[in-house]
């Protein structure tokens, strides 16, 4: 869609460009006659040009790329299931099942597609598997995660698409297959047991079988017999709420086909939706996709590389403004002796064009060559990681469509041309008397009534936008047809974001506006231009707005939901493109600062006066040249802050969960011998060397016996399995019992987001904890989004509590509630109810705890021999029932790779934009040079010697590149930490680490990096002789 | 108008200059061929001849902008191309003023600042150096105009502005390339005879490339000049 509207406009302006050259033969050949008279200047202008559509086709080509890698790893693990249809109810979720006759109706239906190969129906749930035989190497924490369960007719698996599945009779009813990727990751081979809960009844499940098909077995997932299983759900007769479809020749997400297909799958489908149940297909692999969060990777990093780009289309705009300049006196003279206003911008965008197809091809090509070396370097790094982390086994596939190539062509051409037609209809509004005499139009000069007419309705439009006027009308007025078919909370966000854009794009939009009109008004009444000051003033107001965003409600609303990318990346560039134009109206008043401060050496003093003059006196040009750079160097100070920031973050979080401990053991807790057997593993653990803690905690768990599932607020798809655990409506809400000894609290870091007023301060709220067993403190989970449903507790409620049995309740005041999680990351110690074991005891009865926990064991050794430590332990945890163990390192390492992965890929890219920054500045200065040839010779000739126009030169991209590093980091930091401030509001444990070692010597290294390339130009200048001096125009 | 005293030493001495523009290619242009002139210190010499006869290449190569293909230019007893690069610039600050054709002026300084421009690079205080550029900037009519960028002045007083800046360090030469082109005859007038009464005065060595005998007249001698060679010295 997008790529035929870009593919249209490009036609579009090339067929225009093409009958209108073809039409007027004289500038025609004027705009030819230049792209040939000078090919230096060509290879430049197109050098330049390229980079930006070189970094718009690089980051397509990476996306891409991404895209294929993805697409490999969901190859391998959906096989040749393509779409899946789910049964999802709100109410008696078993019940609402599909029955055996149903389910062949479908089937024939689906038969008569022809579209279909393979249909298989299936009882889907989640569980949680324990397992019975004990193990130490190779567990980890995701034992308690759950897993996918289905219930199968293994009869009709072998007819599904071109699986070669053999499962004969199991031995035993009870028999299960599990996919190979489970059987890895939870060290479980033929002939073990686990224990699930189906239903509400454990059931003990014997391993058979291990598949490493791809297709309907492949990703983690358990397989018993349908027959089995509805058996013990209490079925009378099998019934199925899952389906796995798989397409005769396969599709690909997103492609028509894949939206086709779904389409008529939905068709079939949406007949058996009632009342009382949804029926909804999947295209799998687009589920899998974004699943992983993989999607989410490559739109960060476009997003991300929007930065580099705008940075490329900058040093596009800056140089055609160049070659205008230059252009200028050679335009009045055409406009003096022959050609029209429009004639002459037609040469102009007709040598542009000429330009921009050639620097667009050229750009594909690099763009191309980009994403293969970015590709091939993250290719070690990148697997390194992942490998580490026992994560995705991910090989980078480079990889492009042809269309995407058509797409950065096409916009590449069309951001240059545009950008052209704009330079060159603003050369040729010059009149020529200005244009020869170089003089710059006075603008305000022709301003009247009808000038401020406009800008006075923009500006009332955009205040209009601001009040969120138009906004209200429309939700008033239409909000039926705007909204039809959303729920409630999708209103709601839709209102907020678009409530949120509205007053910050109004605001934006008020402030420059206001700017122009107040500057229009002045001029017209007293003569005075005093736009710049406008300027200045109406951009700093936008900087201090787009800081104070954690105060604006408006805003912080708007970051709650993904939509904020937007934003983010809107209030980055208005901080960078405000500082960058703010700074370039006051270029004046900056270098005479400088000056104050430097004061050179006599003999320098004209260097320094030349090299400083010339960025204030072309004030847009160095506007955009610092808007280029620091853009790039607002993004690396970004990611620094970020990367930093988060990993802080990890950290925290590990020792404010953990109190310090690194290894958590979990023991088999299923029977009462072995839960009571933990206390002498307990000890046998204090007994080992270089071990410094131990702490026990038990979960137990519990439910709310006055609290219903239906009842809470933000109620989750009932029965959605992928959601959250299968629970009905009408099950009273379920949830743990974190049972804490003193010692351990007081080791952690705990801070509360309330408590009662009564307490003076945190260690009372504890106190009470413990001395009170009427208490109860709520803990991490109760404010943290994630968790799925939660009640809303305040401080003071009193809430009841019993076991899973309903035989003992009782009654607890919530004292205080603990600060929400920020990251998570499947390990938390206290996160649900926070009760002192002896309490817990008293109220339950050891049996019932006993019956109804898990419990961890935390361990604290000396570092310095933890891997020794590790492997000691190891050997003596083989004499218990241990389920798991690992190192919390670790599991934070697995948790942070995906982010840091995402920052390695980032940072390839943002590799490039420094080299679109530092080159840029190289190709401005190598224009320069040439621009300015006779007045080089000039200085020559005065006695400027060449050490000095070197030193010139020098200055002047220093000063340039010094502004622009200053810029770009401070916009970066206050940016950063603004947008940390509006979106870490939830996360409290967020604290913005400003890494200024590694920011300062990035932007060193920049410097450097761009003088090196600012070398080349400047020294060619030097050498030129002063007879430049009467060579006057080229 | 003869009371100078004459000076024997020879200021500038070109033996068997040439300049070949292009050479060996099919647009070489021969510019200069075997010229041979001396200056004296302190004398006022003017150049005359047809466009494209040679006369701004002339005078290029012998002020040492420009370097000759062939043959020897000796300035004050140096030869030119035997001096370093640093060596001839620094001559160039100290001891000559420069006006050309026309595109004299910096564009990003306002006139004060172009007149500044070689006092500061012989080391003049900033604001000496800004005391005397006014004072000269005064002298050539424009006090009106000390903060007017170069695009904002007329032919003319750009042209003033050039010859202000070519005198305002007192140099030992100044090299003129049609100076008065762009005034009217009076102001022409005037603005010659500064500068002819500087020479005067100060023993200022001047080079003058004019189209007008009448101006031409004044100096001490006139060159004339054909198809890049000196065709007849007028008077010696
Ligand atoms: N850089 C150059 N490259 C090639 N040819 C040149 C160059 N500069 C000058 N010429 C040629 O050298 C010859 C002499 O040029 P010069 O500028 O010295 O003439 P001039 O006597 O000063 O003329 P005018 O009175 O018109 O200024 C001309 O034929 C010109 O075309
Ligand atoms: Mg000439």
């Amino acid at each position: 869609m997008v790529s035929t509207i870009i593919f249209i406009i490009f036609g579009f302006i090339i067929f225009t460009l093409f009958s209108l050259s073809l039409l007027n033969p004289i500038p025609r050949k004027v705009g030819v006659r230049n792209v040939r008279r000078r090919i230096g200047n060509t290879a430049l202008v197109v050098l330049g040009s390229m980079v930006g559509t070189a970094l718009i086709c690089g980051a397509l080509v990476m996306s891409d790329s991404l895209d294929a890698t993805f697409l490999k790893i969901v190859k391998n693990r959906v096989g040749e299931v393509d779409a899946n249809a789910q049964v999802f109810a709100n109410q008696n979720y078993f019940e609402k099942f599909l029955t055996q006759s149903e389910v062949d109706e479908i089937s024939n239906k689906l038969q008569q597609t022809g579209q279909v190969d393979g249909f298989l129906p299936a009882i889907y749930l989640q569980v949680s598997p324990q397992k019975i035989r004990m193990n130490i190497d190779g567990s980890t924490i995701d034992n308690f995660f759950g897993v996918d369960f289905y219930g199968i007719d293994f009869e009709q698996l072998k007819n599904f698409g071109s699986s070669s599945i053999q499962v004969n009779n199991f031995k035993n009813q009870n028999g299960i297959v599990i996919s190979k990727e489970y059987s890895e990751k939870m060290d479980l081979r033929v002939g073990d047991e686990v224990r699930v809960i189906l239903g509400n009844k454990p059931l003990i499940l014997k391993v058979e079988y291990i598949s490493d098909e791809k297709g309907v077995m492949g990703g983690e997932k358990i397989f018993a017999d349908i027959y089995y299983v509805a058996q013990n759900l209490n079925f009378n007769s099998p019934k199925y709420n899952y389906f796995f479809i798989s397409h005769v020749g396969g599709v690909i997400p997103d492609d028509y086909d894949a939206i086709n297909f779904s389409n008529i799958l939905s068709s079939i489908f949406n007949e058996f939706t009632t009342q009382d149940r949804v029926m909804i297909v999947d295209e799998i692999k687009q589920e899998a996709l974004d699943g992983y969060g993989l999607k989410i990777f490559v739109t960060m990093f476009i997003a991300l590389s929007m930065f580099g780009i705008l940075a490329g289309i900058l040093l596009i705009i800056n140089l055609y403004m160049m070659l205008a300049s230059e252009r200028k006196f050679e335009m009045g003279i055409l406009r003096a002796i022959a050609l029209t206003k429009r004639k002459l911008a037609l040469s102009f965008v007709i040598e542009g064009a000429i330009y921009s197809l050639i620097s667009s091809f050229v750009g594909v090509i690099v763009g191309v060559g980009i994403g293969y070396l970015i590709t091939y370097f993250l290719q070690s790094s990148f697997q390194g990681i992942l490998k580490s982390t026992n994560s995705l086994d991910l090989e980078i596939v480079f990889d492009f469509d042809l269309e995407s190539l058509v797409i950065a062509f096409c916009v590449g051409s069309i951001i240059t041309i545009l950008t052209t037609l704009f330079v060159s209809l603003r050369i040729s509004n010059f009149s020529i008397v200005s244009a020869i005499r170089d003089l710059s139009e006075e603008k305000a000069k022709k301003i009247n009534l009808k000038w401020i007419l406009g800008t006075l309705g923009i500006f009332l439009l955009t205040i209009n936008f601001l009040t969120l006027f138009i906004f209200t009308f429309f939700i008033e007025n239409f909000k039926d047809s705007f909204f039809q078919g959303l729920n409630e909370q999708e209103v709601q966000r839709y209102t907020e974001v678009f409530q949120g854009y509205s007053f910050y794009l109004g605001l934006t939009g008020a402030l420059i506006f206001g700017a122009i009109l107040l500057g229009r008004i002045t001029w017209l009444i007293f003569k005075k231009d005093m736009l710049s000051f406008y300027y200045t003033l109406s951009l700093i107001t936008l900087i201090v707005v787009t800081v104070m965003m954690p105060e604006i409600s408006y805003l912080t609303k708007l970051l709650k939901y993904e939509e904020a990318v937007g934003l983010i990346f809107i209030s980055g560039v208005n901080l960078v493109v405000a500082s960058a134009i703010i700074t370039s109206f006051n270029l004046v008043a900056i270098t005479k600062l400088i000056k104050i401060i430097f004061s050179p050496a006599s003999k320098l003093i004209p260097v320094f006066m030349m090299g400083l003059r010339y960025p204030s006196f072309n004030r847009s040009r160095t506007g955009f040249t610092l808007l280029m750079f620091s853009l790039v160097i607002f993004l690396i100070s970004f990611i620094s802050i970020e990367k930093a920031s988060v990993d802080s973050l990890a950290d925290n979080e590990v020792s404010k969960n953990l109190g310090g401990y690194e290894l958590v053991i979990v023991p088999n807790t299923i029977t009462r011998e072995l839960f009571e057997g933990i206390e002498d593993l307990i000890i046998d653990i204090e007994k080992t060397e270089n071990v410094i803690g131990v702490e026990k905690v038990i979960n137990m768990n519990i439910e709310f016996p006055n609290i219903k599932y239906k009842d809470l607020e933000n109620k989750p798809y009932f029965g959605n399995p992928n959601q959250a655990p299968i629970f009905k409506p009408e099950d009273n809400f379920s949830t743990k019992i974190n049972v804490v000894s003193r010692e351990y609290i007081n080791l952690l870091d705990l801070n509360f987001l309330e408590f009662k007023e009564t307490f003076q301060n945190e260690s009372e709220v504890w106190d009470a904890l413990f001395g009170n067993k009427d208490y109860v403190v709520l803990g991490t989970a109760f404010n943290s989004q994630g968790y799925g449903p939660m009640p809303n507790f305040k401080v003071g409620d009193k809430i009841k509590i019993s076991d899973l049995t309903n035989t003992k309740i009782v009654e607890k005041e919530v004292i205080g509630i603990l600060e929400p999680n920020t990251v998570q990351r499947g390990f938390t110690v206290l996160e649900y109810l926070i009760i002192p074991e002896n309490t817990v005891i008293e109220d339950f009865g050891l049996d019932t705890v006993y019956e109804s926990s898990d419990a961890q064991i935390l361990v604290d050794i000396n570092n310095e021999v933890s891997e020794e430590v590790k492997k000691t332990l190891k050997e003596k945890l083989s004499n218990y029932n241990i389920v798991a163990f690992f190192d919390v390192n670790d599991l934070s390492e697995s948790f942070l790779s995906f982010i840091k992965s995402l920052y390695r890929l980032t940072q390839g890219f943002l590799a490039f934009s420094l080299i679109v920054g530092a080159s840029g500045l190289a190709i401005i200065i190598t224009r320069s040079v040439n621009e300015r040839k006779q007045q080089i010779g000039m200085l020559r000739s005065l006695g400027f010697q060449k050490q000095m126009i070197l030193l010139m030169f020098f200055i002047e991209s220093t000063f340039i590149a010094t502004i622009a590093i200053i810029l770009g980091v401070a916009m970066g930091v206050i940016g950063t930490v603004t947008i940390f401030n509006s979106v870490g509001e939830e996360n409290p444990n967020l604290s913005i680490i400003v890494p200024w070692g590694e920011i300062i010597f990035i932007a060193i290294l920049i410097y450097l990096f761009s003088m090196l390339f600012a070398l080349l130009p400047s020294i060619k200048a030097s050498k030129l002789s002063p007879v430049e001096a009467t060579n006057y125009v080229e | 108008m003869k009371q100078k005293q004459e000076n024997n030493d020879f200021l500038i001495e070109a033996k068997n200059v040439v300049k070949i523009f292009n050479k060996g290619m099919p647009n070489e242009v021969v510019a200069l061929s075997d010229i041979n002139l001396q200056i004296r210190k302190g004398e006022a010499l003017t150049i005359m001849g047809p466009s494209g006869s040679g006369k701004t290449t002339l005078l290029n190569c012998i002020s040492g902008i420009d370097d000759a293909t062939r043959g020897e230019i000796w300035i004050a007893r140096q030869n030119l191309q035997k001096m370093s690069d640093n060596k001839k610039t620094k001559y160039r600050s100290q001891k000559m003023g420069f006006i050309f054709q026309s595109f004299n002026l910096i564009p990003v300084l306002n006139a004060l600042e172009n007149v500044e421009l070689p006092l500061l690079l012989n080391g003049y205080k900033p604001k000496e150096a800004r005391k005397k550029a006014k004072l000269m900037l005064d002298k050539v009519g424009l006090s009106e105009r000390y903060y007017h960028k170069p695009n904002e002045l007329s032919g003319g007083q750009k042209q003033r502005v050039t010859i202000a800046r070519a005198l305002v360090h007192s140099p030992e030469v100044i090299w003129a390339d049609e100076p008065t082109g762009n005034l009217d005859r009076k102001t022409a007038f005037e603005i010659f005879d500064l500068m002819v009464k500087l020479n005067h005065e100060l023993g200022v060595t001047l080079v003058v490339v004019t189209h007008d005998q009448e101006i031409a007249e004044k100096t001490d001698r006139i060159i004339y000049m054909e198809s890049g060679k000196i065709k007849n010295f007028d008077k010696i």
